[in-house]
């Protein structure tokens, strides 16, 4: 005869057992993933450090996975991990560009030297040009209004930092 | 004079970072705090390199081991998060490192002079051993909410502050507060001895020694 009593769970109680499971070799899969941020977050200190420049810590930030630091599990870790991969193509995109706009800015400089009366009051500095310092190249008429009136030009090279 | 004392860590957060270790000191805020510690900002304010500090260290102020330890816990490292940071990084605009009270003071010259994040509560509100956790989902003390698995400093009674960031502001020492608890974080990737100097230098900071 069968008896009508609840009978324990058994399948809800394996299954409950295996999602608190939480072995050796899970947080070792953890590990390695802190282990990659923290290697990729290393990557990213040293690009910023190369080349620094706002737009490019700008292209570094991520979504945050939490908004307070937290224990993070297997899927979080992951997705910090390939933000952290993503945010490494956008500095690399940003760095491009970067050196584009300075390549850019190197030719514009030469020619501002070749022609100076087609280039009137250009200005560059060493930000423009991925230089160091704080140079300034600007297109500027000799003798002031005389200058001005007579069509002479010059790039003219400031003294630097104060 | 306040001993620097290590805390607890939970023994899981061991077993998932390692090298997690919490320091701490109650320290008694000396009267002439203010006026020595404004000295030793100004002081500070002609030496530190921090437009150099930023671009080796990626947009931040502290040791390269703490945004790898919140890239590690879900924040993202670009921003600082704490006030005290954010604030100090203006000191390359302005020029200056400054700071109303003798306690944020003292945070600041220690987040300069060796780029540990230094915490400080309120000791009339909190009292020790603390120690390092993951919460189960209860509150602050002022009633903040935490989500389970939240990486917090904790006393007896419950959390009082983020592992990372700042604490709640009913715990946050006012310029009248006469006792502090300091309190750092040693993350993975920074020496032992210098997160427990950093504590131990603010302690002689805040006493006027």
């Amino acid at each position: 005869m069968t008896s009508t009593e609840p009978r324990p769970d058994v399948a809800l109680a394996i299954l409950d057992a295996l999602e608190a499971l939480d072995g050796p070799e899970t947080v070792a899969s953890r590990r390695g993933l802190r282990e990659q941020v923290a290697f990729l977050q290393e990557r990213l200190r040293q690009v910023l450090e190369a080349d620094w420049a706002p737009e490019v810590l700008a292209a570094a930030a991520v979504a945050p996975v939490a908004e307070r630091p937290r224990l993070l599990d297997l899927g979080e870790l992951e997705r910090v991990r390939d933000d952290l991969v993503a945010g490494l193509d956008a500095v690399r995109a940003a760095v491009t560009a970067r050196r584009a706009r300075h390549a850019a800015n190197r030719d514009l400089l030469e020619r501002m030297y070749a022609d100076p009366d087609a280039h009137r009051g250009t200005r560059l500095t060493t930000d423009d040009l991925g230089l160091p310092g704080c140079c300034r190249w600007q297109v500027s008429p000799v003798l002031g209004v005389v200058g001005r009136l007579a069509g002479w030009w010059r790039v003219k090279v400031s003294s630097g930092c104060p | 004079m306040a001993d620097v004392s290590a805390g607890r860590i939970a023994p899981d957060l061991v077993a998932e970072f390692g090298e997690l270790e919490l320091w701490t000191a109650t320290a008694t805020v000396a009267r002439a705090a203010a006026a020595t510690g404004r000295e030793r900002l100004g002081r500070l304010s002609g030496t530190f390199r921090a437009a150099e500090r930023i671009r080796e260290r990626g947009g931040r102020l502290l040791d390269a081991a703490y945004p790898a330890f919140e890239r590690q816990t879900g924040l993202d490292a670009t921003v600082p998060p704490t006030a005290l940071e954010r604030d100090a990084r203006e000191v390359v605009v302005t020029g200056a490192l400054r700071a109303g009270d003798p306690v944020v003071a003292v945070r600041l010259a220690v987040l300069a002079e060796v780029g540990v994040p230094l915490m400080a509560l309120d000791a009339a509100r909190t009292s020790g051993p603390w120690q390092v956790r993951a919460t189960a989902g209860e509150p602050y003390r002022d009633g903040s909410p935490t989500t389970a698995g939240d990486l917090v400093v904790a006393d007896t009674v419950g959390p009082v502050a983020p592992v990372v960031g700042d604490p709640p502001g009913p715990l946050v020492p006012g310029s009248r507060t006469r006792e502090v608890v300091l309190f750092a974080v040693r993350v993975p990737g920074v020496a032992s001895w210098e997160v427990s100097e950093a504590v131990w230098r603010a302690v002689h900071y805040l006493a006027g020694t």
